[in-house]
């Protein structure tokens, strides 16, 4: 699946709710700023919305959660990867989705592309575990986004919440013990 | 997104002395977000219906997702209801039975039931989050929405097909 570029093992910490700025997270407020000051440009006097933030935010721990479960994946064994793979193919499907939204919301040029691979020293593989508890994380954060925002977009951080959800309560929990 | 749902028989499949008055449900309001909860509502008590069917043709290993499957869908049609009656707003009312999107005759065929009901109930769900104003509303649906998404991943995986998540449950992304 098309999950953005390798960074072997970088993301090994899930994010915690006050996450250190990693790199990534720096490269990719960039983009969320220079979208915004993309918007300012185009628009004149006209403020962007305060959702395009937000929904940047999300589009960050979509990219993070796939790239997390690639690396997952790759390091795994068993029917766990088949189920490692889904998540990463689908938080990159909601990264896409983010993406088609922050565009319709700014009007014409899509946001900057991914963020680009980085050259760290590889370090442990991150494990299911990780994936779980981003992929919770993500959920709450989609779900809280989802009341307060209203119309599509609700709708769209609603569906994503929902599988982020089923994921790490169904799929990546070996049968039986779900 | 998936085909026919439950869908309301146009006559009651059983016809006893005292369904001669046979109520007629309320119509389906005009207002976006009542409209939403209403039809939720109505999907939610096919679904209702729907997981008798299951129960049926299920093997018994299975019960605890049966009744806890039906029991999900009990508890949010009471709090969809409790929602349309504190706004004064009728809601529709259990039709006398249902036609079947499949025929069931089997075990296969009562997960598929079950999958096919946990889709349409994603999409209903995920149109009351869309057209909620209020939002108590929303937040309770986008709640209903993660929920039928992990009973869809259950019965999928009852199915053995893989991958047992989707992307965008309820959407068409």
């Amino acid at each position: 699946m098309g999950v953005g570029g390798r960074c072997n093992g970088k993301m090994l910490h899930v994010p915690s709710p006050n996450p250190t700025v990693s790199r990534r997270r720096v490269l990719i407020g960039t983009a969320a700023l220079a979208l915004l000051g993309a918007s300012v440009a185009a628009c004149g006097s006209s403020e962007p919305p305060p959702e395009v933030d937000e929904l940047a935010a999300q589009l960050d721990r979509a990219r993070t959660d796939s790239q997390l479960a690639t690396d997952a994946a790759a390091a795994a064994r068993g029917d766990i990867v088949e189920a490692l793979n889904a998540v990463a193919s689908e938080r990159s499907a909601h990264a896409q989705a983010l993406i088609d939204e922050l565009v319709r919301m700014r009007g014409t040029d899509a946001p900057t592309t991914t963020p680009s691979t980085t050259t760290e020293a590889p370090a442990a593989a991150p494990t299911v575990k990780d994936v779980i508890a981003s992929l919770t994380q993500s959920a709450d954060s989609a779900t809280g986004l989802a009341a307060k925002m209203s119309g599509y977009r609700a709708g769209l951080l609603a569906s994503i919440a929902a599988s982020c959800t089923a994921a790490y309560e169904v799929a990546l929990v070996p049968p039986g013990s779900a | 997104m998936t085909s026919p749902r439950l869908t309301p028989e146009p006559t009651p499949t059983t016809t006893t002395s005292s369904r001669a008055a046979e109520p007629t449900s309320p119509s389906r309001p005009e207002n976006a977000a009542d409209a939403a909860m209403f039809d939720a509502i109505a999907v939610a008590q096919a679904s209702i219906y729907g997981y008798g069917i299951v129960s049926a043709h299920s093997t018994p290993d299975l019960n605890y997702l049966v009744s806890s499957s039906m029991a999900a869908h009990r508890k949010e049609r009471e709090q969809a209801l409790a929602m349309l009656q504190a706004r004064s707003v009728d809601a529709p009312l259990p039709a006398a039975g249902y036609e079947l999107p499949i025929e069931v005759d089997n075990p296969t065929d009562a997960a598929n039931l079950a999958v096919r009901m946990e889709e349409d109930s994603a999409v209903a769900w995920r149109a009351v989050v869309e057209q909620a104003t209020v939002e108590e509303e929303r937040a309770f649906a986008v709640g209903a929405l993660s929920d039928t998404a992990v009973r869809a991943a259950r019965w999928t995986r009852v199915l053995g097909t893989t991958p047992i998540t989707v992307a965008f449950p309820g959407g068409s992304e």
